[in-house]
């Protein structure tokens, strides 16, 4: 499938590295949406990492998912300048993102030149298209930080 | 560990095959080979061994891992088993081959690795981590360069303090006959390595190897009927863990070394001044800073400042990584190191003997710096 990723980080076939399952589908959906949503513990409401299938708070079993407001933090950032795999060019950065509702998310810190990339910087989540499936949530410098939680975290999608 | 196991048990032998790129020689044959180095190492012979505790291959995980060796070793122990706690298995397996000991279930055990990425497969090095590699998220060193940066960014550490480590693990090679690395390596020739995963340059990463090691453990008791002659006494064995993702640790600059050498250190009843050389994971310049801080020699922070100048190097003030480590002796995970210490205990390290070393530190650690342990021996 032909790819056209708008911050040209991506270049080849990333079909073997996007596999949702039934526990990470609801976050991709809401991305092909242009919306961050993240599991929420329906028992200690812990926010959780996309990922998390499971609370490991309270290991309560049920998990309910929240739209996110989409800011965060730069935590800490790696800038690859040595291809690890052909689907990608040089260079690209990878964060560790502290969301506004809690968890740290890894993904890619794009419009940034490196020399500005600081710990703690505001960013701001953008989706970017890369094909008819696949649409990858990205952070981007953001100057004015919203205050967290002006969002509705009790909407629900499942 | 309880005090009460403190100077009881030994590490009596010790045995390696050669490091490097070994093609020619199976995984097994490297384990086999490095036992049959240990058990000579200690006087004694495979049936002696009624314990046999190890990590199987990192590269080429196997099930059942133990049960195999005891086959190759032609030898039906008491107790057996293999035990993934990555990078930190080895000193952990030989507080484990204690408390077996103690529980009278064997009397001598052998705690051992062996793999072969370098001239087999080392794409475990180089994997999509997690579900992440969509974000292009590869590779361990990518990892460590995550922790490497929250750390120059929280404290100021700088690539010259980086450096400083690599320099001086690469200076102790060159005394170092087994060595991978034997050819000078000057800051000017590290900080003009282009990056790799930035911060990182090739240099902050452990070698790839091929290579086998092995220890045998038994306790002080024994050594006496045993005949053994040489015995290094342990004297404080702690571990320490953390979260396996990176985005669930509230703190990336922190280790498992905080409470792993806590526990260490108590049991021995000593302290950082009483350390006379240390033997540090260094899987990545990095954790060699960190470590240090979390074990108290410095206060948090200070590890940048504190590996610079040579205080690390043989002759400073705690001489650090006396064979060259991960970075320059071998990058098996975690044997040399103990190896390297009883070496230094024993004192016949030639060039490179700390004199008068009395005390020895060494840790172990695993994954992303998840996983933790930490030895104290005593001569
Ligand atoms: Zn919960």
């Amino acid at each position: 499938m032909a790819i056209h990723d708008p911050h040209g980080i991506i270049v080849g076939n990333i079909e073997a590295l996007y596999h949702p399952t039934p526990e990470t589908l609801p976050f991709w959906e809401g991305c092909s949406h242009g919306q961050l949503w993240l599991p929420q513990c329906c028992e200690c409401r812990t926010v959780l990492h996309p990922f998390d299938s499971t609370c490991s708070v309270c290991l309560g079993p049920t998990r309910k998912w929240i739209q996110a407001s989409g800011d965060g933090r730069m935590i800490t950032w790696v800038i690859y300048r040595r291809l690890y795999n052909p689907a990608f060019t040089l260079p690209y950065v990878v964060a560790l993102i502290a969301l506004s509702e809690g968890p740290h998310i890894i993904s890619n810190l794009v419009d940034c030149s490196e020399a500005t990339i600081k710990a703690g910087m505001p960013v701001r989540i953008v989706f970017d298209q890369l094909t008819d499936r696949i649409v990858l949530p990205r952070f981007r410098p953001h100057s004015i930080l919203l205050e967290a939680d002006t969002y509705d975290h009790s909407r629900q999608i499942l | 560990m309880d005090p009460s196991f403190s100077n009881r048990y030994c590490i009596a032998g010790i045995g390696h095959t050669r490091y490097g790129a070994l093609p020619d020689t199976s995984v097994e044959n490297l384990h086999v080979q490095a036992i049959q180095q240990a058990v000579a190492d200690a006087g004694l012979t495979k049936y002696d061994i009624d314990g046999v505790l190890c990590l199987a291959p990192v590269s080429n995980f196997q099930i059942g891992y133990a049960v195999k060796l005891s086959g190759l070793l032609g030898i039906t122990p008491r107790i057996l088993g293999a035990l993934d706690q990555e990078g930190a298995s080895i000193i952990t397996l030989i507080g484990y081959a204690m408390m077996a000991i103690d529980a009278k279930q064997c009397s001598v055990a052998v705690i051992s690795y062996a793999d072969n990425p370098r001239s087999g497969s080392r794409a475990i090095y180089g994997a999509p981590r997690g579900t992440d590699g969509i974000f292009g998220w590869f590779g361990t060193p990518a990892a460590y360069a995550m922790i490497a940066r929250a750390h120059m960014e929280e404290y100021g550490t700088r690539a010259e303090q980086l450096g400083s480590v690599v320099v001086a693990c690469r200076k102790h090679a060159q005394l170092t006959e087994h060595a991978e690395r034997h050819r000078e390596f000057s800051m000017e020739q590290y900080l003009s390595q282009p990056m790799l995963v930035d911060p990182f340059r090739p240099a902050d990463c452990a070698l790839v190897s091929d290579g086998g090691a092995a220890l045998i453990v038994t306790s002080l008791a024994h050594c006496q009927s045993l005949g053994i002659r040489d015995p290094i006494r342990i004297l404080g064995i702690g571990q320490g863990h953390q979260p396996q993702d990176l985005s669930h640790r509230q703190k990336l600059t922190t280790s498992g070394a905080v409470a792993s050498g806590r526990q260490a250190f108590a049991m021995a009843g000593l302290g950082t001044s009483d350390i006379d050389v240390a033997e540090l994971y260094d899987c990545f310049s990095i954790t060699v800073p960190i470590t240090l801080e979390d074990y108290g020699f410095c206060d948090k922070g200070e590890g940048g400042p504190f590996v610079e100048n040579g205080r690390i190097e043989i002759g400073g003030t705690l001489p650090v990584n006396t064979a060259g480590g991960l970075l320059a002796e071998t990058g098996l995970p975690g044997p040399q190191l103990v190896i390297e210490a009883v070496r230094q205990m024993r004192g016949n390290c030639g060039e490179r003997q700390i004199m008068d070393a009395k005390v020895a530190l060494v840790s172990n650690q695993g994954g992303i710096m998840q996983t933790h342990s930490t030895l104290i021996l005593g001569r």
